[in-house]
């Protein structure tokens, strides 16, 4: 029997062959052209914004105030290289799938930056697998001399992605070493939890009011892009390109809506998520009163969600930092009304027993956390151990306490 | 002291006495010394010094020898022997004179490789702390794994990892490719059948990538005794093999005890369960606090033993944790526990299937009992080695089953002791498996014009997948060409992928197991009792599309049984030989299985108790099979009744004894009888392999052809029976009143006169 043969009747996939009746070159459908370097040559399709170009509820322009400040506060870290937008570039690839590994290729990258009175897109396409090689040269000669890369879940996804291409194509000693601002984490700390994606598509639709018009779903990205490869029909890769415009376009103004929440005051802000946000970023600044203004407020506004509780532990927290016992007694015992947290007794116990010296209470607080880690069983035996520890303790300090009273 | 109690008991007590047929003391074996070779690293030799290692065995020494040397090794002694000193010396000295150096693990199970890393540790904290090793597995945290991909010195991981962790991704793993000198392969012997076939596909891989990454590992292996451990190693590992099989090592005494089962009914030939025997000299040993294994053939064994051994241990007031089942199926964080208890002397007795035969060090046991012979001579030592680590007498006894190849093997012990044992089986250019890991490779690295990945024309097979659309050839290369994980689709423990997850719905549904697909036809139809850790579940519903089944705990006295419903079309034939007695034949074949039926089995008496129906789709697969006929002039004017009968217990002979000659499982392959086969029109029996595109034991039976009649021919003679038994022929319902005569007539006619 033929080795096909044997092989038809094990491997019986077949995936279709497209068959185009008239092929448009890319050059017909996009206003792109080839570029070459040493490596070969591979497609660039480059556009220009102006800066008022409105994408939503905002124009591009507004990022302008964006400083190296700004960014630190809502990184919540300091950064290694501090942002200037004229050094930075917004990247977003398109790839063959969605999983990593070293069959996964990045088939176009999207960059945008900043130049003068515009906004400048560049966008590489690699038009078959051979191009690999002067694709990824040309995107590392974009790279030189930019400090940040802003990306959208690039951190875990298209920078990796590509530090497997560029091994694969033995480049990885010309990669410049760039700080990278993830929005997607940034987002995160704002709308996880309100929101039930934070997918660039859903910040889109609820927070930076932009529609996008006849958009192909990035799971269909691969597949046409395999269609191309077959056809060499340029139409079919229209839409990918305006779908990485969206992705980038869209990443500008999340900026912007991002660095003018960090700069708003407590009064400013309606939504108890953002304003919880708001206070832990301050917090972690060590702006507490700010970081109090606006826990009180995302307090105020959660009435009695879910978010609630979180919003009343992080307040009590704050609280005891600054020495606000009164107050963070009182939301702890709001705290515990509501749910059985066993660092909240925690934090009850150690207010009664050092600052209050209520050794009563504290014992309670001490006997109520305890009982919750035992039915919890064996994930908190630690926690259980502590609360014994300290039930202990109270037990010879009040009988100390009661010796020396009854002496007197 | 007390494995002498339990040999005291055994006399004394007349029930067990008269059922032992043979017993051997093997003798203690005395050592073969060398010195520590000169060229080790003065801190390797201060090391050893410190352990009071002053010389090594001489296998040791030649195996260290060899690598220096740059040779690829294969060492082939058995269990305790210090094998991981032949390659953790030589990967240790390599990485104390380099720091960069790297070495790659492989091991065939998770339980096995976290051993080795928890030794490894005590080493490298000998030497300093700065060698890291790193377990990475399925179990690893993701914090974790990227300090391992970076820094780990020594990565040990198993090949399911390597396949779909480790190479897809090896980008992230340059540091350890680059600088990669040692791949070490423990248990090799384990690599055989399918899942062997897949492992040198794997390495064939690695291979690849290590060239990519320019550097080129030596390889060091391990094995049990085996006939063949140069060629399979060979085979395996695309590498030419030094073999290393003069054993220097001392061992302890060992008792090993031949034990038959009384008949309980001569005229049918039935004996009592090996189970119930098996459990009841577990209870003394356990009771005379001899630390005990016992293993048993299946699942369901291990699970009906665990159920006994602890009602027993209950009732003398012992607590039923000291007993614990450990097999496949389990999940991993249950292993892990069960190893460590029996670490700690916490567990006195674990019923296992063959998961444990591998060499967890697991220290003290000093008694293993073998519910039936477990198919192979070298799986057989493998399990008898579990007892007995150490200098002390240990004990060991098999029991026998009523089927035919134990009822062969335990009234002839010698063939045991004396016979080579068998050959390890792998077939990694079964076209099934070498495509699976063709397209894993296309998307590691693309494929270039002129390479070669097995021994068929691999163009042809990239222009296959071309044409598929799944490669996309531009130039002289291939590229992978579509958005599939391809190692996602693979399992290397089966040929098909998909396997069946079971969840318990009793109170929140969670997942207690899964089993394979063609396993599912049988253990997890509507109305089966799925048995797991010893709690029994009804299967209420099985989605055959979702591939879940829905179960329920419940307590029922009975176990079920399915029977199958076979079809088979001989699709090519590779060989033939047609002489006036017989012809016979091997090749390719389609078989379309069925479950038709089960059983309802009660627990003790093993009685039927009630059947039901299964309506579950028929599944097909493509294998290999080996197949003989008797030429239909020599069956003319016989009774086709007859003819049926004679057919079906020969059948079941060799089902039986062909795992003698093909170092596999009684489950890997399977007979069917044909009294007019479509295909050669004449009585047929095939035996087919069980695994889509077959691994090669069609091959092997087809040139054993002689031997295997004679073994099957003289198993029905010896057997004590007057007219055929289910330890020979099988049982009287399905061969008929005169089984024997009609089986024995067959084989006369099919073998050539003289044999």
């Amino acid at each position: 029997m033929e080795l096909k043969e044997r092989l038809a009747r094990i491997e019986d996939m077949n995936r279709p062959t497209q068959v185009v009746d008239r092929k448009s070159p890319l050059e017909e459908i996009l206003p792109g052209q080839e570029v070459k370097n040493p490596l070969g040559s591979c497609f660039v399709v480059t556009s220009s914004f102006p800066v008022g170009y409105k994408h939503g509820f905002y124009s591009l322009q507004d990022i302008s105030p964006v400083c190296p400040q700004a960014m630190s506060f809502l990184t919540g870290k300091e950064l290694q290289k501090p942002l200037h937008l004229h050094h930075a570039v917004f990247l977003d690839t398109e790839t063959t799938g969605l999983g990593s590994g070293a069959g996964t290729y990045v088939f176009m990258v999207g960059l945008g930056f900043f130049a003068g009175h515009s906004f400048t897109l560049k966008q590489y396409l690699m038009r078959d697998y051979d191009e690999e090689p002067s694709f990824l040269y040309q995107l590392l000669q974009e790279l030189k001399g930019v400090e940040t890369l802003i990306t959208f879940n690039g951190r875990a996804f298209d920078w990796p992605l590509l530090n497997t291409r560029f091994t694969m194509a033995r480049m990885t000693q010309a990669v410049p070493k760039m700080e990278n601002i993830d929005l997607l984490s940034l987002a995160r700390k704002f709308w996880r939890g309100w929101l039930t994606s934070c997918s660039l598509n859903s910040l889109e639709n609820n927070i930076l009011g932009f529609k996008r018009a006849n958009d192909i779903p990035g799971a269909e990205i691969p597949q046409r892009y395999f269609d191309y490869l077959q056809t060499k029909d340029g139409k079919l890769l229209e839409d990918i390109f305006s779908h990485n415009v969206f992705d980038i376009l869209s990443m500008v103004v999340l900026l912007s809506h991002l660095y003018s929440l960090g700069r708003a005051e407590a009064g400013e802000i309606i939504c108890p998520w953002e304003n919880f946000a708001l206070g832990k970023l301050h917090e972690a600044r060590n702006n507490y009163e700010k970081a109090r203004s606006f826990l009180e407020k995302a307090y105020m506004l959660a009435g009695k969600s879910s978010l609630a509780t979180k919003i009343m532990k992080q307040l009590g927290a704050l609280y005891k930092r600054i020495g606000e016992w009164e107050k963070a007694e009182k939301i702890w015992l709001a705290v515990v009304a509501k749910e059985e947290s066993v660092s909240t007794f925690e934090e009850l116990a150690k207010l009664y027993e050092h600052r209050k010296k209520d050794l009563e209470s504290a014992k309670y607080a001490a006997r109520r956390g305890l009982s919750i880690c035992l039915q919890k069983g064996y994930s908190a035996m630690d926690r259980a151990e502590d609360f014994e520890y300290r039930l202990a303790r109270l037990e010879r300090k009040l009988k100390k306490r009661r010796t020396a009273s009854f002496n007197s | 002291m007390s494995v002498q109690k339990v040999l005291e008991e055994l006399e004394k007590n007349k029930g067990l006495q008269s059922n032992i047929i043979a017993r051997f003391r093997l003798p203690q074996r005395k050592g073969s010394y060398e010195s520590i070779p000169d060229f080790l690293d003065e801190r390797l030799k201060g090391l050893l010094k410190k352990k009071n290692i002053d010389r090594v065995y001489s296998h040791q020494a030649q195996a260290l020898e060899m690598v220096q040397a740059g040779r690829d090794i294969v060492v082939v002694t058995p269990t305790a022997s210090g094998k991981t000193l032949c390659y953790n010396l030589p990967v240790l000295n390599s990485i104390l004179k380099n720091q960069e150096v790297r070495a790659l693990y492989l091991f065939p199970t998770k339980a096995l490789a976290q051993d080795q890393v928890a030794e490894l540790i005590r080493w490298s904290e000998d030497l300093g702390g700065w060698i890291k090793t790193y377990t990475y597995d399925g179990d690893t945290p993701a914090e974790v794994r990227r300090s391992i991909r970076m820094a780990g010195s020594i990565v040990v991981t198993n090949p399911d990892m390597l396949h779909s962790g480790i190479l897809p991704h090896h980008t992230k793993w340059m540091r350890l490719f680059e600088n990669l000198e040692y791949v070490v392969i423990d248990e090799l012997h384990t690599y055989r059948g399918v899942f062997g076939s897949h492992v040198a596909n794997v390495l064939r891989r690695l291979h690849r990538i290590c060239e990519f990454y320019g550097s080129q590992p030596r390889i060091i292996c391990t094995s049990a005794t085996i006939a063949n451990p140069g060629q399979h190693g060979e085979k395996l590992t695309g590498r030419d093999m030094v073999v290393i099989d003069e054993n220097g090592s001392p061992q302890g005494p060992r008792e090993l005890i031949f034990y038959n089962p009384p008949v309980v009914n001569a005229a049918l030939g039935i004996r009592r369960s090996s189970l119930l025997e098996a459990q009841k000299l577990a209870k003394e040993f356990i009771k005379a606090g001899v630390q005990t294994i016992v293993f048993a053939r299946s699942r369901l064994q291990t699970e009906i033993l665990i159920t006994y051994l602890r009602r027993i241990f209950n009732k003398v007031g012992q607590e039923g944790e000291k007993i614990r089942g450990y097999r496949g199926g389990y999940l991993p964080r249950q292993r892990r526990e069960i190893e460590r208890d029996l670490r700690q002397g916490k567990i006195k007795g674990v019923v296992s299937t063959n998961a444990l035969e591998l060499g967890i060090d697991i220290g003290t046991l000093s008694g293993a009992i073998l519910t039936g012979y477990p198919g192979t001579i070298a799986s057989t030592w493998q399990q008898v080695g579990r007892a007995g680590r150490g200098s002390s007498l240990s004990i060991a006894v098999i029991v026998a089953s009523s089927s035919p190849l134990d009822q062969f093997i335990i009234n002839n012990p010698s063939y045991f002791l004396e016979r080579a044992t068998e050959s390890a089986l792998i077939n990694p250019d079964n076209l099934v498996i070498l495509i699976s890991h063709i397209k894993c490779a296309a998307f590691e690295l693309p494929f270039q014009e002129g390479e070669e990945f097995g021994a068929h024309p691999l163009e042809e097979i990239l222009e296959y997948l071309t044409e598929k659309n799944i490669l996309r050839k531009v130039q002289d290369r291939w590229f992978w060409m579509s958005e599939q994980y391809p190692a996602d689709d693979i399992s290397l423990r089966s040929a098909s992928a998909d396997n069946f997850v079971i969840i318990d719905k009793t109170k929140n549904a969670r997942v207690i197991g899964e089993v394979d697909r063609f396993s599912a036809q049988m253990l997890i139809h509507e109305g089966a009792i799925y048995i797991h850790e010893s709690k029994q579940y009804h299967i209420d519903r099985l989605d055959y599309d979702q591939e879940k089944a829905y179960a329920r705990e419940v307590e029922v006295d009975y176990y079920t049984d399915a029977n199958m419903a076979v079809d088979l079309k001989v699709l090519d034939v590779f060989a033939s030989d047609k002489r006036e007695q017989v012809n016979r034949a091997y090749g390719e074949v389609m078989v379309a299985a069925r479950a038709t039926v089960y059983k309802k089995i009660k627990f003790y008496s093993h009685e039927n108790v009630g059947w039901g129906d299964i309506n579950l789709p028929q599944e097909e697969m493509h294998t290999l099979a080996y197949w003989l006929s008797l030429p239909a002039c020599r069956v003319q004017g016989k009774d086709k009744d007859l003819i049926q009968s004679a057919l079906m217990g020969t059948a079941n002979l060799l089902q039986n004894i062909a795992p003698l000659e093909l170092m596999c499982d009684p489950g890997d392959i399977r007979v069917l009888a044909q009294v007019k086969s479509p295909f050669t029109g004449e009585p047929t029996i095939y035996l087919y392999e069980r695994y889509p595109g077959g691994v090669g034991f069609s091959e092997k039976l087809f040139d054993c052809h002689d031997r295997l009649l004679q073994q099957v021919k003289q198993v029905l003679r010896d057997c004590s029976c007057p007219r055929g038994c289910p330890s020979c022929v099988g049982p009287m319902e399905e061969v008929g009143e005169k089984g024997k005569d009609n089986a024995l007539w067959f084989l006369q006619e099919v073998m050539d006169s003289g044999a």
